[in-house]
């Protein structure tokens, strides 16, 4: 088992963790595409790319050609690929940038800065429209931005479900709780967020049924959706021992049940590697582990795939 | 089957995959004037995908609705209501009568490894693309009228929500699968015998299902107690198809 040091040094390193940013307006609604500044940003990796759009719909506002356009029509692409908003935004830049995962040098998790070697891929360079919204890749959000809030609650809920076989812990959270939750993810504060995420991280008297850990497959562009960014998603039962025995399931011993092709060895990785934050996260880690300390904001352990 | 102890509203996917394949026998078995069934497997997962036309002259009225009672201690009670009420002022708001004659609805029922369920995914076919994929479409071409309260109760907004397809990651509709467990203990309680993940599959038709319009024609409903397998009791004989 990690140390309680080593656990909390690890999930402060991954709060901080954060991306430059330079997003510039798409070139067929800008009136002066020459001229208009990028806008720059250090963002979170956890947080969600649409909490920005108020302040660049305002950044952008006088070089929009259509002015009527509305902050929540804003959506994102990286070389023609549109982003899901509902993912977080290191989850997008791991599966989508094509910057390769830092490898841990030592098990000192102050070396595995995730900036070490992808300066060539820094600033991470986005494109923001508020037209010709992608209907056949993102989910299309109402005026208030009430979508986001709930594509997360949900996903929370489901998270809550796989751990307890019950979506009781976010549903018994007070509505106050729960509004203090989505403002601390909003404002990514992790004062206000780790005592709630705790409780339902650490439910009271019921054992970890599963983790919830959503694997990331990297598929090529199809013919009919060339640009649609959409990934191929693998879920099981992923539970904390393996099965049949009291042995802690490892990473490794997870991935190659899951998907014994990619992962043939369950201690090394041979064709693929595991990214995570960032960085490659070794075989022998546990899922439990992993799941206390470096999941996603919304409780899930959201794990790219990328081939060797 | 789901032993009385067992079901607690979950089915396994082995089971759903069996349900599936089970359905979909039926259904070629069955006359659908206008309704089709597809069984389709993709990434090693199994699913149906049920498609019917867009009645937008039915709009806001339990047309064909399938209605299971689950609360007494006899064999499900199994109705079919195809009446056909004109809702003139619904109608009115829609489209041009071409638009109507092409519109369709687009069932996918996937599996929730996640909730252990079965999950209800939509599209709707053939309207303006911002109608076909407004919320509010559904409520007035789908939900039947004495289930928008509890619909819309459900999340932060309303238990019919958009989300990208599991599978091909197209945006489409949703019935969040968070309470469907509970819904089903609920059903499956008062069935006082062993229940086959067909009529499982059934009994979620008329409490998912019937919530955003999907229903199957009796004769497809009574078909899932005949054949499979003999270790139900069933209460009542009935005929095999």
């Amino acid at each position: 088992m990690t140390s309680t040091k080593e656990a909390k040094n690890l999930l402060s390193c991954i709060w901080d963790g954060s991306l430059p940013l330079e997003i510039r307006l798409s070139a067929s609604e800008c009136r002066i595409y020459d001229q208009a500044d990028p806008y720059l940003i250090q963002y979170p990796r956890l947080s969600y790319l649409p909490f920005l759009l108020p302040h660049l719909h305002a950044f952008f506002a006088p070089s929009f050609i259509d002015p009527e356009v509305i902050p929540y029509d804003g959506w994102f692409s990286f070389e023609d690929v549109p982003l899901k908003w509902q993912y977080p935004l290191g989850l997008l830049y791991d599966l989508v940038s094509g910057a390769s995962p830092s490898q841990a040098s030592g098990l000192d998790v102050e070396d595995r800065s995730p900036l070490d070697k992808q300066d060539e891929h820094l600033p991470w360079r986005l494109t923001l429209h508020f037209t010709e919204w992608p209907e056949h890749a993102l989910v299309r959000p109402d005026a208030e931005g009430k979508m986001l809030h709930d594509a997360f609650i949900n996903s929370v809920k489901e998270a809550d479900f796989l751990r307890n076989g019950t979506a009781k812990g976010i549903m018994s959270l007070s509505k106050d709780d729960s509004t203090k939750l989505w403002n601390a993810v909003q404002e990514h504060d992790f004062e206000s967020f780790d005592p709630i995420s705790r409780r339902l991280l650490y439910a009271q008297g019921a054992p970890l049924r599963h983790v919830p850990l959503k694997i990331y497959l990297p598929s090529s562009p199809t013919v009919s959706e060339p640009t649609s960014g959409h990934l191929r998603v693998v879920q099981s039962l992923i539970t904390p021992s393996t099965p049949g025995s009291r042995e802690p399931q490892s990473l490794g011993t997870a991935l190659h049940a899951l998907l014994p092709s990619l992962f043939p060895s369950r201690r090394t990785p041979i064709l693929a590697k595991a990214v995570l934050h960032g960085a490659v996260v070794p075989m022998g880690a546990l899922v439990e582990d992993l799941m206390r300390t470096a999941a996603y904001l919304d409780g899930w352990v959201h794990l790219g795939v990328v081939m060797m | 089957m789901f032993s009385q102890q067992e079901h607690c509203g979950f089915i396994t996917e082995q089971k759903f995959d069996e349900a599936c394949q089970r359905l979909a026998q039926l259904a070629i078995g069955t006359n659908l004037p206008d309704s089709r069934v597809e069984i389709r497997r993709d990434e090693g997962h199994r699913y149906l995908i049920i498609s019917r036309p867009l009645q937008l002259d039915h709009l806001r009225q339990p047309s064909a609705r399938l209605a299971i009672s689950g609360s007494g201690e006899e064999t499900p009670d199994i109705s079919v209501d195809r009446s056909n009420v004109e809702d003139e002022d619904v109608a009115a708001v829609h489209h041009s009568s071409a638009s109507q004659a092409s519109s369709s609805v687009r069932y996918h029922i996937l599996y929730s490894i996640s909730y252990q369920v079965p999950v209800l995914y939509f599209f709707l076919h053939g309207l303006p693309t911002l109608k076909a994929r407004n919320v509010d479409t559904v409520y007035h071409a789908l939900v039947p009228q004495h289930l928008q309260d509890e619909a819309k109760a459900v999340g932060v907004m309303g238990g019919i929500g958009m989300t990208n397809h599991p599978i091909n990651g197209i945006p489409c509709f949703w019935v969040h699968p968070c309470n469907t467990a509970e819904a089903m203990k609920d059903m499956l309680k008062g069935i006082e015998r062993e229940v086959s993940p067909a009529e499982y599959l059934m009994i979620w038709f008329g409490k998912v299902g019937a919530s955003v319009g999907l229903s199957l024609p009796i004769e497809m409903i009574s078909g899932t107690n005949a054949g499979g397998s003999k270790t139900y009791d069933l209460g009542e004989p009935r005929d095999e198809i």
